[in-house]
């Protein structure tokens, strides 16, 4: 999904549960909550608020 | 004495009546909505109160006053009868519309058609209520749930009803994010929203360039009678597309849009003085209307779920509302619903194909009710 990066929620080193909310994007002036896939750390975040982002931008990774 | 006597009745006061007054609530209402409940404000706010205005008795904006039309009869004359504004809007609307999630999974283009089912069920309903044909394909497009398209087709074939199923189609497209959600929870199991779609593929510029081209050529082929916005549409997608051309396409989908926004709306609101508004006919027109926007949302879904049953990767149902053509509301709800069944469920991208095909849709639809009354 294209859009930009409204805020970042969680910080690098945090811990996430599955379905815990990661960052909020903003597509067609829509707030769209983004979600932990899984349950882990979070290992580095790729993007920061502001930023436009493509379908395929990998926006967090997490361990 | 005379004189004072001959001058009052020529003011407003001695002219009002209770239909004036009850189209002035009318108007403060549409403004009202517009203002405090953003229901589309771009249209309704200008309708509101030129609904307000034309509505004082005297001001000669309508119809025949004593120095010849009122001016803004010369905005519907010109911007609606001849089709001019429609046209632009869609111009504009091609200029905005990115067909990629489309191109990348063609099948849901059969939910945008199904998504116009409401738009055939509310043409015979209004037909067996005793409405003409040409005022049932009017009060039918209304459950496509677009605005210039409405106006395309009423302007053609009703336009004495032109401000009702305008103001009809609007509502309802205002009021998406209501109507929608209960029918689409009470047509779809839990399971089914739960149902978790593949990343769309990308899609290539040459494929975004050649699907106006290739669309124009075949719908305009199938149904001729459509070509003044499919031509428009079309148009404006490829200056979009063709990436050569970015201060037209830039001007399309800004500047050029929100000055005909502001005679459409005028126009529209133009029409509704109190004799054409006041009737019966107006809550059975109105009730016509929701129930064709109804049976739009749940065609889709039930199609959807139709396919569901041959397709090996399972379409989420709650993508098939999304084939009425309120762009993008429709999509927006799909959205909603589906992150309320499974958080990680994101179904915008996906709803944006079936809804810029209802958009195509519902200007088939129209074109078929022209060459029919034709």
């Amino acid at each position: 999904m294209e859009g930009k990066i409204l805020r970042i929620i969680r910080q690098v080193g945090e811990r996430v549960e599955e379905d815990g909310l990661l960052l909020v994007l903003d597509a067609m002036k829509m707030e769209i909550e983004v979600v932990a896939p899984v349950t882990g750390t979070i290992n580095e975040i790729h993007v920061s608020e502001g930023q436009n982002v493509d379908s395929d931008t990998t926006l967090v990774t997490i361990d | 004495m005379t004189e004072i006597v001959s001058f009052f009745s020529q003011t407003g006061f001695s002219n009002l009546s209770l239909g004036h007054v009850v189209m002035w609530l009318i108007g403060l209402t549409l403004i009202f909505l517009a203002v405090r409940k953003k229901y589309e404000p771009l249209l309704l706010l200008p309708i509101g109160f030129t609904v307000f205005v034309v509505n004082l008795p005297l001001t000669s904006l309508v119809g025949n006053g004593a120095r010849g039309p009122g001016l803004f009869t010369f905005f519907f004359h010109y911007g609606l009868e001849w089709e001019i504004l429609p046209s632009l809007i869609f111009l504009g609307l091609g200029a905005m519309t990115d067909f990629g999630p489309l191109i990348a999974n063609p099948k849901t283009i059969l939910l945008g058609a199904a998504a116009q089912l409401g738009v055939y069920v509310a043409f015979f309903g209004a037909v067996f209520f005793g409405f003409s044909i040409p005022e049932a394909c009017s009060i039918g497009i209304v459950g496509g749930a677009d605005g210039p398209t409405t106006i395309f087709l009423t302007a053609a074939l009703a336009p004495h009803l032109l401000g009702v199923t305008v103001i009809a189609a609007y509502s309802y497209m205002a009021l998406v994010p209501i109507i929608q959600p209960p029918i689409m929870r009470l047509l779809t199991t839990e399971k089914e929203r739960k149902i978790s779609m593949k990343q769309l593929r990308p899609v290539s510029a040459t494929e975004k360039l050649l699907f106006p081209l290739s669309a124009t050529l075949l719908i305009l082929l199938m149904v001729p009678q459509s070509a003044p916005l499919l031509s428009m549409f079309m148009l404006g997608n490829l200056f979009k597309e063709s990436k050569v051309v970015e201060r037209l396409t830039e001007a399309a989908r800004n500047e050029l849009i929100n000055v005909v926004t502001i005679f459409l709306g005028i126009s529209v609101g133009s029409t509704l003085s109190a004799e054409n508004f006041l009737q019966a006919r107006v809550f059975l027109i109105l009730s016509l209307g929701l129930v064709a926007f109804v049976i739009s949302t749940g065609g889709g879904i039930l199609l959807a779920k139709l396919m569901n049953l041959f397709l090996r990767e399972k379409i989420n149902p709650l993508i098939g509302s999304a084939g009425v053509s309120a762009v993008p509301m429709a999509a927006r709800v799909s959205q909603t619903l589906g992150t309320q069944a499974d958080p990680k469920n994101h179904l915008l991208m996906h709803a944006m194909g079936p809804n810029v095909a209802g958009v195509i849709g519902t200007v088939i639809a129209a074109g078929i009710f022209l060459s029919l009354v034709e």
